[in-house]
């Protein structure tokens, strides 16, 4: 039975979207699953799919290395000094706490509308990496750190042995989290900022011109890219870790 | 050269663990350090290698390098016995397995430290502090959980092994302190009468 278990899921909710596709009867309100998947048989055939997905891949993925990249560098000079911890403290806060919608207008002032899921993307990924990795850096065990200092371990034995195996959970946690913010924040940006081609273009052209079939298509590229993209990170993620 | 204490105070908070210890250790012999169990001895010990400051007082003559039996096991959990010792004395797999077989581990060496029993994983911390690159090696109630076959090996192992090293065991055990045979330091009869 657990075998079966989620695909049985997925079958019953699909079942359930045909049947209210059935009883709405307008593909313009609610696209059926048969009507969807031929939506998206048709866009799968055309270059600018794959342009869009590549393009919004970059700039997604790319304001989510980033933001990785820094959230690290940044939780470990927390770590090491509390002077930039607390400095850090209100600004981690103010990100966390502010709309999508306000950092997308205010960003749209600052930078063209092709980079803006990039900052986006950052800007909700960050604040994840940085508290999730301080949190696990600070609760790396103090008595091994000890032992580390008497036995003389350097930075890379210490990195290695003690706070790799100490923020591995946070980390995975911080990386699943923010992959799963970071398409849903990016795209809404694109959305807005309408760059030229991607995802979020496509999905406003979709809804301007009450395609709702394609709607649909993107929006399962959309959750397939995601989901799939956080499993195949996390595979890696969980393999590199395994010093 | 010999290492010495002088009139080491420490308190945490209002608890006054150390009141003006005087002691010295001889270079190249073993020490065992008595007394009975909360009189401070953990934290002269960690006073002298560092690991806590004094409120007062010197230490002097202490080495740079020194390796440390904790009273805890204080192993990398998800690695292997061997590996525990190796990457933490920086010695080949050869000579971790050598000390293993001395203490009656060899079976044990490929199992995660986080499999060990009591007695196993304090085995392999006094392994790791024995093959380390160190002038002085401290050891805080290494014995704990040992039965008394085993206590028999690993004492006869730390013996051979730290030979002519400065080497300073804590214990509480009259018969252990016999059976390591070194000079016998109660720390009660050096503390110094309460402070006002």
């Amino acid at each position: 039975m657990k075998k079966w278990s989620k695909p049985f899921a997925v079958l019953f909710w699909i079942l359930v979207w045909e049947i209210l596709a059935r009883i709405v009867q307008s593909n313009i309100l609610l696209a059926s699953p048969v009507v969807t998947v031929k939506a998206l048989f048709g866009l799968v055939g055309t270059k600018a799919f794959w342009l869009s997905i590549a393009s919004s891949f970059g700039r997604i993925i790319g304001g989510f290395l980033l933001a990785l990249i820094a959230g690290m560098v940044l939780a470990w000079t927390s770590y090491r000094a509390e002077l930039v911890r607390t400095l850090l403290e209100p600004l981690i806060k103010i990100i966390k706490a502010t709309p999508v919608a306000s950092f997308v207008i205010v960003v749209l002032l600052w930078v063209s509308s092709s980079k803006l899921s990039v900052v986006i993307s950052f800007l909700i990924v960050f604040p994840v990496v940085y508290t999730n990795l301080l949190q696990g850096l600070s609760e790396t065990d103090a008595k091994l750190l000890e032992m580390a200092q008497m036995f003389r371990f350097g930075f890379a034995k210490r990195l290695r042995y003690i706070y790799l195996p100490a923020i591995r959970p946070y980390l995975l946690s911080a990386v699943s989290l923010g992959l799963g913010m970071c398409w849903k924040a990016g795209v809404a940006a694109e959305v807005i900022g309408l760059p030229q081609p991607s995802i979020g273009r496509n999905l406003y052209n979709a809804k301007l011109y009450l395609e709702t079939p394609e709607l649909f298509a993107w929006t399962i590229v959309i959750v397939v890219l995601s989901a799939g993209f956080e499993k195949l990170v996390t595979w890696l993620l969980k393999k590199a870790l395994r010093v | 050269m010999d290492i010495s204490l002088e009139h080491i105070s420490k308190a945490f908070g209002e608890q006054r663990v150390l009141r003006g210890v005087n002691l010295t250790f001889e270079e190249g012999r073993t020490t065992c350090l008595m007394g009975p169990s909360g009189n401070g001895k953990t934290t002269l010990l960690r006073i002298l290698t560092g690991l806590e400051k004094a409120d007062e007082g010197k230490v002097l003559g202490v080495p740079e390098k020194i390796a440390m039996v904790f009273q805890e096991d204080r192993l990398l959990l998800e690695r292997t016995a061997l590996e525990n010792v190796c990457i933490a004395a920086g010695v080949t797999e050869r000579e971790a397995e050598e000390a293993f077989r001395a203490v009656g581990l060899s079976e044990y060496e490929e199992k995660p430290a986080e499999q060990l029993s009591g007695g196993m994983a304090r085995r392999v911390a006094i392994v790791r502090a024995c093959l380390a690159d160190a002038e002085l090696i401290v050891m805080d109630e290494p014995f704990k959980g040992l039965d008394e076959g085993t206590l028999d090996l690993v004492i006869t192992f730390i013996k051979a092994r730290l030979e002519n090293k400065t080497v300073i065991i804590v214990t509480h055990l009259p018969e252990e302190a016999e059976k390591i045979g070194g000079k016998i330091v109660w720390l009660d009869q050096v503390s110094e009468p309460s402070l006002p």
